[in-house]
């Protein structure tokens, strides 16, 4: 074996030669499609070693690998030796698996395809080198390392996410901040950034900015950055693309470059946050101190990050509207209690005045006809001032009480006897069929109302000169107590007001005409507002039956 | 119930204590009726009188109702006088607040009739 020796320039021309002149060698190298060769003299020892081979090897074009890299070359030579060791007259062609190692002493693996040439006695070889993927090792840990890349990428973006989820809004900024942090550091990249896009002002602002150490901190430079001279980077978010330049100085000269340059850019990758097909803005992360690439998973992670950030600000829209409307909704409840006062002090002061006088009239004008009017009216609107009174004090009632537990039969009781007189004037029928040991978990207040409510509807519209039975019964059902109350009276007609039953103001017996059509609206708001339900069953003529669950 | 001879009426409204003399004196003929326009009036008025019943208004300007049955609870343990809290308010805060006072005997909501006077008093 011959010592290290330069790159043969006379075997060079005798390979081209060979080439042109033999059709079989050319056909050969066209089918292999060699990653790179090696042409070498048996004689002298020479050899020449084609470009190919050397990038595949890492080497510069115009590198020398002799002398730079002696220890490479032994190992060229060693293979080359092997190579004459084993061919031979009888095997002009043969196959072996060669290992060479890189600029970086990372090993590379080949096939390679070994060629006897005899001409004139004179033995040459030719070596084809293809680079077997399938064995190459330093490609599975390339493989090894990016699955490994991407496990932790995952890792980091459900970090990321679950920070975000149910944020409070007031820590979204921090968040923020933490997250570019996280990313940068992650990526590898000088600067991670927001900007966010104002489209009438025609600029962009950086909103948010993470430096690595030792990098200045471009956040105050880059406000209302006009939009005029960076038309590529706007373009492509329009489309939702992002904006990719792996070397800023590769840039045509526009304004976007001149403010790169300012900021000792080198490489850039923005990528647009879209909110419904628009730019909003756009994150990015920037390499100051040398060129960087990035792969599609990176891109594809900060594409996320991007996505998150609009849902973000999404989220931080409606919470914005939702207080809103929790402001105007609370001044006008506000409003509304200084009317409920006003209506049960104020107003009802007046009315009061009013019945008053008109009973003193009434006596001192010997039950004058119009006297008589003055005062059905004025009842008429006391009666509506308390319906009033009581509906705007629906939700501070329901507020002050809490469910307890109460028992049925001695709340039924208690109805019951507020009504005796009534009972008993127009003999009138109660069945009441409740195991006095049902409880229900109610507000006391509204159960009462409720049951009052309906058994008073009961009285009015349940009995006629025909019937004078209302039945009531209670049973347990599943999580809850079923409340029936029947009557046989009038019914409802309910293809003509079954969609208004429980509306306020509704009223179903003209002729009857004194309520103000509250029971039902207020009964059914306080069966609601304890989880509970109503149901009635009504026939024209035959009666009617409500069915409350609570 | 002993004899009634004299009433005090605490109210800021002058037709709600018309209304109420006239109601009383019915109810009770030869009763005699001091009318006052607040609780501070009311507070002078009972070093001069000594009435067997008050019937008391809740809101006032000056001294209010409340603040005239707090300054009773604290100076005097065992007031000879019944009180009513007379009001016009439907608000049944205001009925159940009455309540807690130990020395009211009722809440009557306005107007004052005869009929509301015989049922509370006679």
């Amino acid at each position: 074996m011959k010592k290290d020796i330069l790159i043969s320039t006379t075997l060079k021309k005798e390979f081209l030669q060979l080439i042109a002149d033999d059709n079989l060698i050319f056909d050969l190298i066209q089918t292999e499609g060699p990653d790179g060769l090696i042409f070498c003299d048996h004689h002298s020892g020479d050899q020449w070693i084609d470009l190919n081979l050397r990038q595949t090897l890492g080497y510069e074009e115009d590198s020398d690998l002799y002398t730079q890299n002696l220890r490479e070359q032994k190992e060229i030579n060693y293979e080359i030796q092997e190579a004459w060791n084993q061919i031979n007259s009888d095997h002009k062609n043969i196959k072996r698996n060669i290992s060479l190692k890189n600029i970086k002493g990372k090993r590379k693996f080949f096939l390679c395809h070994i060629k006897l040439i005899e001409n004139k006695n004179k033995s040459k070889m030719l070596l084809l080198f293809k680079e077997d993927l399938s064995i190459s090792q330093s490609d599975h840990k390339k493989e090894l390392q990016k699955t490994r890349h991407q496990a932790a990428m995952q890792e980091l973006l459900i970090s990321i996410f679950a920070k975000y989820i149910n944020l409070p809004l007031e820590d979204v900024e921090i968040s923020i901040n933490d997250s570019l942090k996280e990313l940068g550091e992650f990526v590898a990249v000088d600067r991670a950034y927001v900007f966010n896009y104002n489209f009438n002002k025609n600029i962009c602002d950086n909103t948010y900015e993470w430096c690595a150490e030792g990098i200045d901190p471009q956040i105050e430079n880059s406000k209302n950055l006009p939009l005029d001279a960076m038309p590529p980077l706007v373009n492509a978010h329009k489309k939702g693309d992002p904006f990719y330049v792996p070397e800023v100085k590769l840039m045509p000269h526009y304004g976007l470059k001149n403010i790169l340059e300012e900021q000792n850019i080198l490489s850039l990758l923005t990528v647009p946050m879209m909110e419904n097909g628009y730019p909003i803005g756009f994150v990015g992360f920037d390499s100051v101190s040398r060129y960087r690439s990035y792969s599609e998973q990176e891109i594809g992670l900060l594409k996320l990050f991007a996505e998150m950030l609009v849902n973000i600000r999404i989220r931080t829209q409606k919470q914005m509207e939702t207080q809103h409307l929790l402001n105007t909704t609370t001044d006008q409840n506000k409003r509304f209690m200084d009317f409920s006062y006003i209506t049960s002090h104020n107003i009802r002061s007046s009315v009061a005045n009013i019945i008053g006088l008109t009973d003193i009239l009434n006596h001192e004008l010997n039950d004058n006809e119009h006297i008589k009017m003055l005062q059905h009216t004025t009842h008429k609107l006391d009666e509506a001032l308390r319906n009033i009174s009581e509906l705007l004090n629906f939700e501070n009632e329901f507020n002050s009480n809490n469910k307890i537990e109460c028992n049925l039969s001695e709340t039924l009781n208690r109805v019951l006897a507020l009504h005796n007189q009534i009972i008993k004037k127009e003999n009138i029928a109660v069945k009441l069929n409740v195991d006095d040991k049902i409880v229900i978990n109610a507000i006391p207040a509204f159960l009462d109302s409720i049951l009052h409510n309906l058994f008073t509807n009961a009285l009015k519209y349940g009995v006629t000169d025909h019937s004078k039975i209302i039945e009531i019964s209670a049973k347990p059902v599943t999580d809850a107590v079923e409340i029936i109350i029947k009557d046989y009276g009038l019914g409802i007609d309910l293809d003509k007001y079954g969609a208004d039953l429980f509306k306020i103001g509704s009223r179903f017996h003209a002729e009857k005409g004194n309520g103000q059509g509250l029971g039902l609206f207020m009964t059914q708001h306080q069966i609601k507002a304890m989880d509970g339900s109503i149901t009635l069953d009504s026939e024209l003529g035959v009666g009617t039956t409500f069915k409350i669950r609570l | 119930m002993t004899e009634i001879k004299t009433i005090l009426l605490i109210d800021d409204d002058y037709v709600f204590l018309n209304i109420a003399k006239i109601a009383l004196n019915k109810a009770i003929p030869n009763v005699q009726v001091e009318m006052v326009n607040n609780g501070e009036e009311a507070i002078n008025k009972l070093r001069q009188i000594d009435p067997d019943i008050i019937f008391v208004d809740i809101n006032m300007p000056v001294m209010g109702g409340w603040e005239f049955l707090d300054y009773i609870f604290r100076n005097n343990n065992q007031p000879l006088f019944k009180i009513f809290v007379v009001s016009s308010s439907i608000d049944p805060v205001d009925k159940s607040k009455a309540k807690i006072y130990p020395h009211v005997n009722g809440f009557i909501e306005k107007p004052l009739t005869t009929e509301k006077i015989s049922e509370q008093l006679l």
